[in-house]
């Protein structure tokens, strides 16, 4: 009987408010630090380069609560090593998405606990190494995450204060053999390349401070990014750290300029 | 509060990775001899076959640097360490110099003189394409040269050069002095020889840093050309000299194993590890051998392949200097008598 009712109680809700996809088109430019042992046992630094994108929306079935989001990012890296005689490119890619679920807590704090799947992969492309020049990466992966905003004011100007974490806990990676080289896998060894990934050898976090000023019809985010990519596996290390500083547009606003005035509305938003 | 919490996840971040921890080398004169010693301790391949003391080398050139020893000086010690693994693979690249182990041909004779074959045997009139020069001898015996697997071999080019020689009694293939480049050339080249799938060799590679880390052996199959491309099935003597390197000893080492090749000639210089490529903190990079590649029989092919039985030919320096190549003339030798295609049934 309950099961029955369920649905037609969500439907009702459904009916009654609008949830609008809040899309959020951003990019970023920053330092990355790329330790790749299978290629170099140096440090490469240099710019990292960022665009993507960000779509989130309530769910019907708890609009209040539920919101189900999807990240697309593409990643370039220009790096050089300490002596600046060797260049190091990267290209990567990655795509997750996922559920939150939205507890609004004392002083208009809101959190928001979910987790997403993610797939990712790219490669890192020593320009001068023979027949080692390539490090891929590649995983699967399943993420927790968690966020924490408050609404505040400047002067009239809504702004929604943002911090965002997700932490890649358990996944399946790629990484070669200690010394193997990709012609052995072009010939067809794929033996002992996917390795479980876990905090211990797959340590992975992205963290997102960001500032969304809302203009009503539109909304500027400014923010800053922090990003930890490592793993270790058959005595091979990567580890990878960015910083970057990101903006953000989001068409359409965030609804923080309307629910900070009180103004009645049946649109439910999916960031705050 | 940004560089609060930026603190607090590269702390985080930090805190869970230490435990793989990279050696890290200062860019000073020891540190980078360090970082050259560590880097072929763990990485290079062929320690055992060698039999190369690698902490008492490195005792032995460690001892050579002094205070007053500058980046030039550092640049000789490492290059005459690495000349201790006596393998033509190896080089340190730096802005002035590349260092480069000759004694693997300088202390054997050359058996070939390109201008002896290009002015006695091809009397300067010959064909060439995709890198291989070739042209039918007198007596209807084809010839082709390949002096570089780095010359990518395009497959209708091979097409044709097969089909111009095909009304041959043998081919000759020549590689001397062909200094390697690509392995995938060897399997377009092998691929028209062959009409069943071959066992051609092994590759192994290190597993870790420990001196006798390998993977078991990994075959390398060749297959037969696609149905359309012109295949050779005749008799071929493939000409070798103590030049031949790298891709180039594979590439006798895959052809030895099959039944209608003669190998004439020198033994061949050997390379037959595939290189890998690292660096110094000071920006030097460095190259050595890193997988080990064996014939079809398992065998290690770094120390280089040998002539087929009672086929060990070489030419002095007289000799080419009087436009005589005792090589080819031999494999001329060996394929002069051989029924023309389409004449064995009058046998």
């Amino acid at each position: 009987m309950l099961c029955m009712l369920l649905p037609s109680a969500a439907n009702a809700q459904e009916e009654d408010v609008s949830r609008p996809v809040t899309s959020t088109y951003y990019i970023g430019i920053g330092g990355k630090d790329v330790l790749a042992t299978y290629l170099s046992p140096l440090h490469y630094n240099g710019t990292d380069f960022n665009a993507g994108g960000k779509w989130s929306k309530a769910m019907p079935f708890a609009p209040e609560k539920a919101i189900m989001h999807f990240n697309a990012d593409l990643y370039f890296s220009n790096l050089m090593n300490p002596a600046k005689t060797a260049r190091m490119i990267g290209l990567y890619a990655a795509f997750n998405w996922g559920m939150s679920w939205r507890h609004m807590l004392p002083h208009g704090i809101c959190l928001t606990a979910g987790a997403s799947i993610g797939i990712d992969g790219g490669a890192y492309y020593l320009l001068r190494n023979g027949n080692n020049p390539v490090e891929a990466l590649a995983s699967v992966n399943l993420a927790p995450r968690l966020s924490l905003s408050r609404p505040f004011w400047i002067g009239k100007l809504p702004v929604l204060a943002r911090n965002e974490v997700s932490i890649p806990s358990l996944g399946v990676f790629f990484c070669p053999e200690y010394g193997e080289p990709y012609y052995e896998i072009y010939l067809g060894n794929r033996e002992g390349l996917a390795h479980f990934g876990w905090w211990g050898n797959n340590f992975r976090l992205d963290n997102l401070l960001s500032f969304t000023l809302d203009f009503g019809r539109t909304a500027l985010s400014l923010g800053y990014r922090f990003k930890a990519d490592t793993q270790w596996a058959n005595n091979l290390n990567t580890k990878i750290y960015s910083h970057a500083f990101v903006i953000g547009v989001i068409p359409g606003g965030i609804g923080l300029k309307k629910k900070l005035k009180s103004t009645p509305s049946k649109t439910i938003y999916s960031l705050y | 509060m940004k560089s609060r919490i930026a603190t607090i996840f590269s702390v985080l971040a930090f805190a869970l990775t230490s435990c793989h921890d990279t050696p890290e080398y200062k860019n000073d004169i020891k540190g980078n001899f360090d970082a050259l010693w560590d880097i072929v301790d763990s990485r290079y391949c062929f320690f055992e076959e060698k039999e190369i003391d690698w902490k008492e080398t490195g005792r032995k050139y460690r001892e050579q640097i002094k205070d007053e020893t500058n980046e030039i000086d550092l640049f000789f010690i490492c290059s005459a360490m690495l000349d201790e693994l006596r393998d033509g693979h190896v080089n340190l690249v730096s802005k002035f110099n590349t260092s480069y182990y000759r004694k693997w041909w300088t202390d054997y004779p050359q058996d070939f003189d390109l201008r002896t074959l290009q002015e006695h045997y091809l009397k300067f009139e010959w064909l060439s394409t995709s890198g291989i020069t070739y042209k039918q001898l007198p007596g209807e015996i084809a010839y082709m040269r390949y002096p570089s697997f780095s010359y990518p071999i395009g497959e209708t080019s091979l097409d044709y050069v097969l089909a111009i020689l095909h009304k041959s009694r043998g081919l000759i293939i020549d590689i001397r002095d062909n200094g390697g480049g690509a392995l995938t050339n060897i399997k377009t080249l092998v691929s028209r020889f062959i009409d069943k799938k071959i066992l051609g060799g092994y590759i192994i590679h290190k597993t870790g840093p420990g001196h006798s880390d390998f993977s078991k052996p990994y075959p390398i199959e060749y297959k037969p050309a696609d149905q359309g491309r012109i295949k050779w099935e005749g008799p071929i003597v493939l000409l070798t000299n103590r030049s031949c390197f790298s891709a180039a000893n594979d590439f006798a080492a895959v052809m030895k194993s099959l039944p209608n090749v003669t190998i004439v000639g020198a033994k061949t210089g050997g390379g037959g590890g595939l290189p890998f490529s690292s660096e110094l903190p000071i920006g030097w990079s460095v190259r050595f051998s890193s997988c080990p590649l064996l014939d079809a029989e398992g065998m290690c092919t770094e120390d280089g392949i040998d002539p087929s039985p009672g086929c060990e030919i070489h030419c002095t320096p007289e000799e080419l200097a009087s436009g005589k190549d005792s090589i080819l003339d031999f494999a001329i030798g060996m394929l002069k008598d051989k029924p023309l295609p389409g004449d064995e049934s009058d046998d």
